[in-house]
C-alpha cells in the first residue's frame, strides 16, 4: 500500500481488527485445546472414517442436485419477468435464512412418512426418505440450493446477453446458445457456486438432523458426529471439529472470493 | 436475396413504421440521429426483435407477419449480423468464433475462402481480447459470412474503431460490399459511412422513413434539417486520373489523390470559400459561378453553386451580409486539393 | 477519533459485563433438568414460585449428556437433575453431593395407528420396522441399550436422537413405527400416541439424582428440598414416575 491511495478512517481499522479478532478466537482456542497426540486416532477410529465418507457423499451429491436444479432456476429468474417473480425469489432463497431445523421441519411436512408427497413414497413404493442416506441428500440440497441459485442469478444479469442474441443469428437454438453460450461466460461464477453450495452441504446439522434423522453410517455425518462426539468426549468433538474446519478453510480460500458473484 | 421489411413495432413509448426495400447486390444505408430506431429494425429483420405489424420477407421468404400469425425464430433466418460492438464470443478463439455458425447448421461450409478473403489466417489461434479494432471487425464479417446468409445486416459496423482506422476500414469495407451479392441493409449514424458504403440511403427520424433514395441525390438534396445538418457535405462520382477528377455530369475537380479509375469525391461545404473577386492562393480550384440557392440552417448558410460540378459551400451568416450573398449572384469560389476526400468506387 | 476507537473496543466487554447472568442471586435460580422432567418439573416450579412469592426460576430442559457438558463449559446453572447417575457424574467436580428423587422405567411408544402392528418388545427385532431411540450418551438411549441387552435382542434403530422428547415428537408424527421413551412421557403425549407396556421383569429402571452446584445461592437448596419432599414427590409420581 503506497502512499498515495486513500489511507482508510483510524475507526474503520480498528473495527475491522476487532472483527477479525471476533472471527479468529473461536478457531484458536480449537486449535489450542486440539489433542494433536491423539488426533490420529481419533480420526481413524470407524465411526469419524464412516462419518466423513457419509459427509464427501452427501455433500458431492447434494451439490449435484443443487446444481441440476439451481441452475434452470436461476436462469428463469434472471432471464424471464413473470407476475411474482420477486415472490418466487424469496422463496427460492428462504433455506438461506430459514433456521436450519425450521427447514428439517418443513422438509418432513413434504417428504417424512406421512408427507404431503412422502406418504405416496411410502404407501405405493414403501421408500421412507426419512432415517435414509437419500434423506441426507435432500436435507442438504436443500439448504445448499439457494448459494448455488444467488450465485449463478447474479452472474446471469452481469453478462451480456447480447451474445446469446449473436448466436441466434448465427443459427443457433436455445439449447446451443445455453451450452456453448451462457454457461461459458459465466462459468467462474457457476463453479463458484457449486463449490460453495458444496461447503455448505457439507456443514449442515439442522435440517439432516431433523429429517433425516442421527444414524453412524448413513444418516450421521461429520457435523452429526460432532454432536453426538460432544455428549462423550469432547476430545473426539474437538477432532472432528477440525476436520471440518479444514475442510472448509481450504474450499473458501481456494474461491478466492469468485462467489461473490464479480465477473471472472 | 433482397430483403423487403415494413417495420411496425414500439420500444417503450417510442413507435416505428418503416418501410425498407433491398435488392440483391444493394447496400442499403439506414441512417438517423441516436434513438431514431434504426437498430430496432435491424433487428427486427434478423427476428430479435418482434413486430406488432408489418411483413418481414428475405428473399421470397415471408419470415415474420403478424396478420397471419407468421414468425420464423431468429436461429433459422438466414440473415448474417454483424453487432457495434462486435460480439465476438470471448471465451473462443477467432477460429471458433468463424466456425460456429456453420457448426450450427451442421455444414461444411467454405469457411477457408472467408479467411482468405478478409485477411484472418494469422489471426486464427488469438482471442478477441487480443484483436485491434479493425481485426475484430473483419472477424465479426466472416463469423457472419460463414453461414452464408441470405443477407447481410450490419449494426454501426465503424462506430467502435478510432478515426485513423475507420477511414481505411470504411475503403475496405466498400470494397467488399461492392462484390457482395447478396442485399446489405447497414445501420449507421456517420453520414460518411453512408456516403462511401451505401447504394441508397433510408433516413429514419423518430422511427419514422423522412427520405429515401439514391445515395447521391439523399445526400445533395437533404429534405430535412437533421440530414441537412448530419451530411454538410457533397457527394460527386468521377473518373479520377493523375489527380484530376472527371466528374459525372461535367465538370472537374483538381485532387491530392494519387487514385485512378472510379471514384467517388467528398466535399465539406466548409472547405469552399466564397469571394468576391478571383482569389489568389493555394487552391488548386478556383472557379466562377452562379449562387443558385441559399438556405440557412442553424449557424450557417448553405450557397448551392451552379456546377458543373454542382456545390454547395457553407458560409457564416455574417459573410453573407458582408459578401452580398444572393441567388442569381455571381460569385467566386474556391476549394483546396486536399480538401477533397476520395474513395475508388 | 481516538476516544472513539477506544469506545468500539471497549463496548463488547462492557455489554457483556452488564448482561452476567447473576441477577439479585437470591431470587432467581437456573435449573438444568433432564428432558424427560419437562412436564413434573413445569409443574413443579410453578408450585415452587408460588409458595416463595418474589423468586423465579429458569428451567433448561436437554438431554442430560447435554446438560452436564455445559456445566462443564461453565453455564450459569443452580440445579442439575439428571435422567441417570452416569450422566450427573460427568460433572460431579462442579456439584454437591446428590440425592436419588425418582426412577423411570420404559415403554415402547407406537402411532395412534401403529402401522407396523407392534404388540410385545421382541416384535422391534423385526429389521423392517423403523424404530428410533436417544442416543448412546444420552439416559434414556443408555436405557435402551440396556433394554435390549437385558432380553437380548438385536434392535437396529434408524435413528439416535438427541433426546427423549425428539423421539417422542417422531413417533406422534408417525414418521416412525415405534420409539423407546419413558413411562413418564406417555402422560405427556396424551392421545397422541399408543404405547405398548414393557412387563416391570423385562423392563430396566432408572434413577435419578438432583444435585445443586457447587456455588449455587441458597434458593437451589430450597428448591432441591422442595422437589424430595411429600408435595414435590405427589407431582413427580403424578407424573408417572416412582420414588426411589
Amino acid at each position: 500500500m503506497n502512499k498515495a491511495t486513500t489511507p482508510a478512517p483510524r475507526l474503520l481499522i480498528a473495527l475491522a481488527i476487532l472483527a477479525l479478532t471476533f472471527l479468529l478466537l473461536p478457531l484458536i482456542g480449537l486449535l489450542l485445546e486440539t489433542p494433536w497426540s491423539s488426533l490420529p486416532a481419533l480420526l481413524t477410529s470407524p465411526a469419524a472414517a464412516e462419518a466423513l465418507r457419509l459427509s464427501i457423499v452427501t455433500s458431492l451429491f447434494a451439490a449435484f442436485f443443487a446444481t441440476l436444479l439451481g441452475v434452470p432456476l436461476a436462469w428463469i429468474l434472471a432471464r424471464k419477468d413473470f407476475p411474482g417473480r420477486r415472490f418466487i425469489r424469496g422463496i427460492v432463497l428462504l433455506p438461506l435464512v430459514l433456521p436450519p431445523v425450521v427447514g428439517g421441519v418443513t422438509l418432513l411436512t413434504a417428504f417424512g412418512r406421512r408427507g404431503l408427497i412422502g406418504q405416496y413414497f411410502y404407501d405405493w413404493f414403501g421408500v421412507q426418505l426419512p432415517f435414509s442416506t437419500a434423506g441426507v441428500v435432500m436435507a442438504a440440497t436443500f439448504v445448499a440450493m439457494p448459494f448455488l441459485v444467488i450465485t449463478v442469478e447474479g452472474a446471469l444479469r452481469s453478462i451480456d446477453t447480447r451474445y446469446e442474441q449473436a448466436a441466434r443469428t448465427l443459427g443457433a437454438r436455445p439449447r446451443t446458445v445455453l451450452f456453448r453460450i451462457t454457461l461459458p461466460l459465466i462459468s467462474a461464477s457457476l463453479v463458484a457456486g457449486i463449490v460453495l453450495a458444496w461447503a455448505r452441504a457439507l456443514g449442515e446439522f439442522g435440517a439432516t438432523i431433523t429429517f433425516a434423522g442421527n444414524f453412524p453410517g448413513v444418516t450421521q455425518t461429520l457435523p452429526l458426529a460432532v454432536y453426538s462426539a460432544l455428549e462423550v468426549s469432547r476430545e473426539e468433538a474437538i477432532a472432528l471439529s477440525l476436520v471440518l474446519l479444514a475442510v472448509s478453510l481450504t474450499v473458501l480460500v481456494s474461491l478466492r472470493g469468485r462467489f461473490l458473484g464479480s465477473r471472472s | 436475396m433482397s430483403v423487403t421489411a415494413r417495420i411496425i413495432t414500439s420500444i417503450g413509448d417510442r413507435t416505428i413504421d418503416a418501410q425498407l426495400i433491398c435488392e440483391p447486390g444493394e447496400t442499403v444505408a439506414l441512417l438517423g440521429p441516436n434513438g431514431a430506431g434504426k437498430s430496432t429494425v435491424l433487428r427486427a429483420i434478423a427476428g430479435l426483435q418482434p413486430i406488432t405489424g408489418g411483413c418481414i420477407r428475405i428473399g421470397h421468404e415471408t419470415v415474420e407477419e403478424p396478420t397471419s400469425g407468421t414468425f420464423i425464430p431468429a436461429e433459422q433466418r438466414r440473415v448474417g449480423m454483424v453487432f457495434q460492438d462486435y460480439l465476438l464470443f470471448p471465451h473462443m478463439t477467432v477460429r471458433q468464433n468463424i466456425e460456429f455458425g456453420p457448426r450450427n447448421q451442421r455444414k461444411d461450409h467454405d469457411v477457408a475462402s472467408w479467411i482468405e478473403t478478409l485477411d484472418l489466417s494469422d489471426l486464427l489461434d488469438r482471442k478477441p481480447a487480443q484483436l485491434s479494432g479493425g481485426q475484430a471487425q473483419r472477424v465479426a464479417l466472416a463469423r457472419a459470412l460463414a453461414t452464408n446468409p441470405q443477407a447481410l445486416l450490419l449494426d454501426e459496423p465503424l462506430a467502435a474503431l478510432d478515426a485513423a482506422t475507420k477511414q481505411s476500414v470504411r475503403g475496405e469495407l466498400r470494397q467488399f460490399l461492392q462484390r457482395y451479392e447478396h442485399g446489405t441493409v447497414l445501420v449507421t449514424h456517420d453520414p460518411l459511412d453512408a456516403l462511401v458504403l451505401a447504394d441508397r440511403i433510408v433516413v429514419l427520424e423518430n422511427g419514422h422513413v423522412t427520405q429515401k433514395g439514391p445515395t447521391a441525390e439523399v445526400a445533395s438534396q437533404p429534405r430535412t434539417e437533421y440530414l441537412a445538418t448530419l451530411l454538410g457535405v457533397t457527394l460527386i462520382r468521377g473518373t479520377a486520373r493523375e489527380g484530376i477528377i472527371d466528374c459525372q455530369g461535367g465538370g472537374r475537380l483538381v485532387t491530392s489523390t494519387s487514385a485512378a479509375g472510379s471514384v467517388v469525391a467528398i466535399i465539406r461545404p466548409q472547405a469552399i470559400s466564397l469571394h468576391a473577386n478571383r482569389p489568389e492562393g493555394s487552391a488548386r480550384n478556383v472557379w466562377h459561378t452562379t449562387i443558385t440557392g441559399v438556405d440557412a440552417h442553424h449557424d450557417q448558410v448553405r450557397i448551392t453553386l451552379a456546377g458543373p460540378p454542382q456545390l454547395t459551400a457553407a458560409v457564416t451568416p455574417a459573410a453573407v451580409a458582408d459578401l452580398g450573398i444572393a441567388p442569381g449572384q455571381e460569385i467566386w469560389a474556391s476549394l483546396k486539393a486536399t480538401d477533397i476526400a476520395i474513395h475508388q468506387a | 477519533m481516538n476516544r472513539a476507537v477506544l469506545t468500539a473496543l471497549v463496548l463488547p466487554f462492557a455489554l457483556a459485563a452488564c448482561t452476567n447472568n447473576n441477577d439479585d442471586a437470591a431470587t432467581t435460580i437456573t435449573v438444568s433438568a433432564a428432558a424427560s422432567l419437562t412436564d413434573a418439573f413445569t409443574e413443579i416450579g410453578a408450585e415452587f414460585i408460588q409458595q416463595n412469592p418474589g423468586t423465579d426460576i429458569r428451567f433448561n430442559f436437554a438431554g442430560s449428556s447435554t446438560l452436564a457438558e455445559q456445566i462443564n463449559s461453565g453455564a450459569p446453572v443452580d440445579v442439575f437433575a439428571a435422567a441417570s447417575t452416569t450422566a450427573m457424574n460427568r460433572a460431579a467436580d462442579l456439584l454437591e453431593e446428590p440425592e436419588l428423587f425418582a426412577v423411570n422405567s420404559l415403554t415402547i411408544a407406537v402411532p395412534r395407528s401403529n402401522p407396523a402392528s407392534i404388540e410385545t418388545l421382541s416384535d422391534l427385532t423385526n429389521p423392517s420396522i423403523t424404530i428410533i431411540v436417544c442416543n448412546a450418551p444420552v439416559p434414556c438411549g443408555e436405557a435402551a441399550h440396556a433394554l435390549f441387552e437385558k432380553n437380548e435382542l438385536r434392535v437396529t434403530p434408524a435413528s439416535l436422537e438427541r433426546d427423549v422428547r425428539a423421539v417422542l415428537t417422531k413417533v406422534v408424527a408417525d414418521e416412525a413405527d415405534a420409539g423407546i421413551i419413558y413411562r413418564t412421557d406417555v402422560g405427556a403425549a396424551g392421545q397422541q400416541i399408543d404405547f405398548i407396556d414393557i412387563p416391570d421383569a423385562d423392563n430396566v429402571r432408572t434413577t435419578y439424582p438432583i444435585a445443586t452446584t457447587t456455588q449455587a445461592p441458597e434458593l437451589a437448596g430450597a428448591f432441591v428440598d422442595y422437589v424430595l419432599s411429600d408435595t414435590g414427590q405427589a407431582v413427580m409420581r403424578k407424573w408417572g414416575f416412582e420414588s426411589p
